[in-house]
């Protein structure tokens, strides 16, 4: 046979429009999801991203969203009485849309996250490697193409003390003495329950340089955070590089998080307390550096004091589930 | 599995192979109909229905509403069993006879953001700062309108949030907190007397 008859071609036809797909629907019965459940959708409203929630709770609250008014569940806005163009925080059992605006772009049309320069000439850039689901279903390593790829992250903070310390120097009957002041203090602004942020890249919290706490130049940022959850977008074939995320894009959710939680500290000073430790030095006069250097380079033992002493008050938070 | 390039051909190229190709390749395009997924074939395409029934999950200390009454799914802290007035969770007498389970009565009110919570409030023992198993009332359920327990001694945690309608006496609905069984600490506040429960914090986790 050299030919393809006409009805053997219309059979293929016949087949593959019969197998297209040309809608599917959903019937849900009101499945289990679990506590922090990402479910994003674009908004046709609001022409963007967004994300609903299942509720999660951290200590028996569930955790809030900051939007405007305009974006939030008509049961904030009565429970609040707030008006337009206020900044409203929703809980998560209102069941509020939570904004994606902070994407990074992964693969293809990525920006390096970080350059070197080998030798004299070279260059050397390093990129965020693409995850291998998403090289499965297309997007492309940076120099190779491909589909496009997005992400942002989704990140838990609860607000907490946060643990300041700074040094007063006196001179003594005896001396000089230093002391080393421990202050806990709650941040302007703090919130209460716990609470969703995004952002496009989720970096956890450096530890603080020891020697930095000790010279008296440190404050803590004031809240603990866990990342809950990563949202991708994947675009469709053919999209050009730097689009922005539209409707055809198609969301995948990476969840770090499945239950609710406690958070604690590891104890709880009263606000504003300040404690301190003080050390004689036996230096007569000095400059405040040059005192601290002696302090923390020469005398192991009183440096080894002042660590022990802000070990034991520095305000830590931790999460688990429960 | 065919590789799309395999499919593309060149002008001058006999049609037949790659016809055979194009076939081959097509029978990928038959939907299958997995668990819990209907087709509705037509000649001019196909619907799919997904029915997705949910197995419902029994975990421990699951809350379910009936009107004003809940009733609480088994489950312990600190190999507890937990008692609603008197009753223990899982219906059994002291004498290990089965019975009724309890259910719990949602008397009172929400608070003023219209919610209040199912909680599990443990007892300790001021000496050993341990639930007592002996002790009746170590382990309760109870309906309350605040998180913060009356007193130091008593710890106070979330088993389900409940949401209230505006006009305070209808509940919309239980919103699941607690999952697993529980275990319980109490840590004694820093510098203080062990055995002074007056200052201290009470620690649940799941197990």
């Amino acid at each position: 046979m050299k030919t393809i008859l006409a009805a053997t071609w219309n059979a293929l036809i016949d087949r593959l429009r019969r197998e297209q797909v040309l809608g599917c629907t959903v019937l849900g019965h009101g499945g289990w999801k679990h506590p922090w459940q990402v479910t994003p959708s674009w908004s046709f409203e609001r022409e963007e991203w967004v994300a609903q929630i299942h509720p999660g709770f951290v200590n028996g609250l569930d955790a809030e969203v900051r939007l405007r008014t305009e974006e939030a569940p008509l049961e904030t806005v009565v429970r609040l009485g707030a008006r337009n163009g206020e900044r409203v925080d929703s809980w998560l059992s209102e069941g509020p849309q939570m904004p994606l605006r902070q994407w990074r772009s992964i693969g293809a049309d990525a920006a390096p996250e970080s350059v070197s320069v080998s030798g004299f000439e070279t260059i050397v850039e390093s990129f965020e490697p693409v995850p291998e689901f998403f090289l499965a279903l297309g997007a492309g390593a940076t120099e190779e193409g491909g589909r496009l790829l997005r992400a942002t992250e989704i990140v838990l903070q609860q607000d907490r003390l946060t643990t300041g310390t700074d040094w007063t120097f006196g001179a003594g009957l005896d001396g000089t003495f230093a002391q080393f002041n421990v202050t806990y203090r709650l941040p302007p602004g703090s919130r209460e329950r716990a609470y969703l942020r995004t952002t496009s890249r989720y970096e956890p919290p450096t530890p603080p340089d020891p020697m930095d706490r000790l010279l008296g130049r440190w404050g803590d940022e004031g809240f603990d955070a866990l990342h809950l959850a990563t949202v991708f977008l994947l675009a469709p074939e053919d999209m050009p590089a730097g689009s922005e995320p539209g409707p055809d894009w198609t969301p995948h959710v990476k969840h770090r998080v499945f239950w609710n939680l406690v958070h604690a500290v590891r104890f709880e000073p009263p606000v504003g307390r300040t404690e301190n430790l003080t050390l004689f030095t036996g230096l007569a006069g000095g400059v405040a550096d040059g005192l601290i250097n002696q302090l923390l380079a020469d005398n192991n033992d009183r440096s080894a004091a002042a660590s022990e002493f802000l070990a034991n008050r520095t305000v830590e938070g931790r999460f688990w589930s429960i | 599995m065919i590789h799309l390039r395999d499919l593309y051909v060149r002008p001058g190229e006999p049609v037949m192979p790659a016809w055979k190709r194009l076939l081959e390749w097509s029978k990928q395009f038959r939907l299958f109909a997995g668990r819990g997924v209907r087709l509705q074939r037509t000649p001019n395409g196909t619907y799919v229905i997904a029915d997705l029934k949910a197995n419902p999950w029994n975990h421990p200390f699951k809350v379910r509403l009936a009107d004003r009454e809940a009733s609480i799914g088994f489950g312990t802290v600190q190999d507890v069993v937990p008692r609603i007035e008197g009753k223990r969770l899982d219906g059994m007498d002291d004498k290990g006879r089965e019975g009724e389970t309890p259910t719990l009565r949602l008397t009172g009110e929400p608070n003023e953001e219209l919610r209040s919570w199912i909680v599990v409030e443990v007892q300790i023992d001021p000496k050993s700062g341990e639930i007592d198993p002996e002790n009746e009332e170590a382990v309760t359920i109870r309906h309350v309108r605040e998180l913060r327990p009356s007193s130091a001694e008593i710890g106070r945690h979330p088993l389900a949030m409940l949401v209230w309608a505006p006009n305070r006496t209808t509940i919309v609905r239980a919103r699941q907190i607690t999952h697993f069984h529980l275990r319980h600490l109490f840590v004694a506040q820093q510098g203080s007397d062990p055995q002074d429960t007056r200052g201290g914090r009470h620690l649940f986790w799941a197990t």
